[in-house]
């Protein structure tokens, strides 16, 4: 499974049901969450969604939690929380 | 994540009370305000105490564990016309989930345990982003003055947004999740 890819996918189809627009020309890792057109209740709704497709949340899995600025960070994270089984 | 705790201000102990002024006068919570001036601790209290005899008001610390992030609230109870305002700060930084999901239990607890018909909050035209929340949580703007915007919400409006696909899948992970109203 491509993860950087899934995110991305569903990064898109959030940004659609939540009647949102992508505010940058493209989507990198150095975009600022917060800036990249999604509000906080669509990164809610993008961590749900990414749980229900991936398995894994990975904010609730950490001890001490760590909240991406960028979204580079936000895809490291998926990547570096992957379940190992 | 950790457990969430909303407990009313009247519950709060002096710490908690500084915990929360604190954030409350941080500079990017007082400029997205309606207020923007720094409240002293002596005004705080007043406050609180003043709060103690209006049963039109409810203010809500919001914990995520033993940590206080912000807060929420409801205003302008009114049961004879059934309506009622709300409000919320955050600090910066804290879980990607709980804005939302206390926006999420103020909006249920207002609709079904206080039985109010019509939700309304002002906005500032400039809090972007507090605009786009409240939109996306299905508030209608129907008026706009003094640099603010005025939008409402009722419960049908509620009800339908609840049924949207994305809310849907949100509402599966707030089930997940141990929260509390402490209100003494």
């Amino acid at each position: 499974m491509n993860i950087e890819k899934t995110i991305e996918k569903i990064f898109f189809e959030v940004l659609e049901q939540t009647d949102s627009k992508l505010l940058v020309d493209t989507l990198h890792d150095d975009v600022l969450l917060l800036e990249s057109g999604l509000d906080s209740l669509g990164f809610a709704i993008l961590v749900a969604t990414l749980e229900d497709e991936l398995d894994y949340d990975p904010f609730s899995m950490m001890k001490n939690a760590i909240y991406p600025s960028t979204y580079g960070e936000f895809v490291r994270i998926y990547k570096e929380m992957y379940p190992k089984k | 994540m950790n457990n969430i705790i909303l407990k009313n201000y009247l519950l709060l102990t002096e710490d908690e009370n500084k915990n929360i002024l604190e954030i409350r006068n941080s500079k990017n919570i007082r400029l997205a305000s309606l207020n923007e001036d720094i409240i002293t601790f002596e005004n705080h209290l007043k406050w609180i105490e003043n709060n103690k005899k209006d049963n039109a008001n409810r203010y809500y610390a919001v914990f995520e564990g033993n940590d206080i992030v912000g807060a929420i609230y409801i205003t302008g109870i009114n049961t004879i016309r059934n309506t009622c305002s709300w409000g919320l700060y955050f600090k910066k930084n804290i879980n990607i989930f709980t804005s939302s999901i206390c926006t999420y239990l103020i909006i249920q607890k207002i609709f079904y345990e206080l039985k109010i018909n019509t939700l309304h909050l002002k906005v500032k035209k400039d809090n972007i982003a507090a605009y786009k929340f409240d939109t996306s949580f299905g508030f209608k703007k129907y008026d706009e003055r003094n640099e603010q915007y005025f939008m409402y919400m009722n419960k049908i409006m509620w009800n339908d947004k609840k049924n949207t696909s994305s809310f849907t899948i949100l509402l599966k992970k707030i089930e997940k999740i141990h929260y509390k109203f402490i209100e003494g």
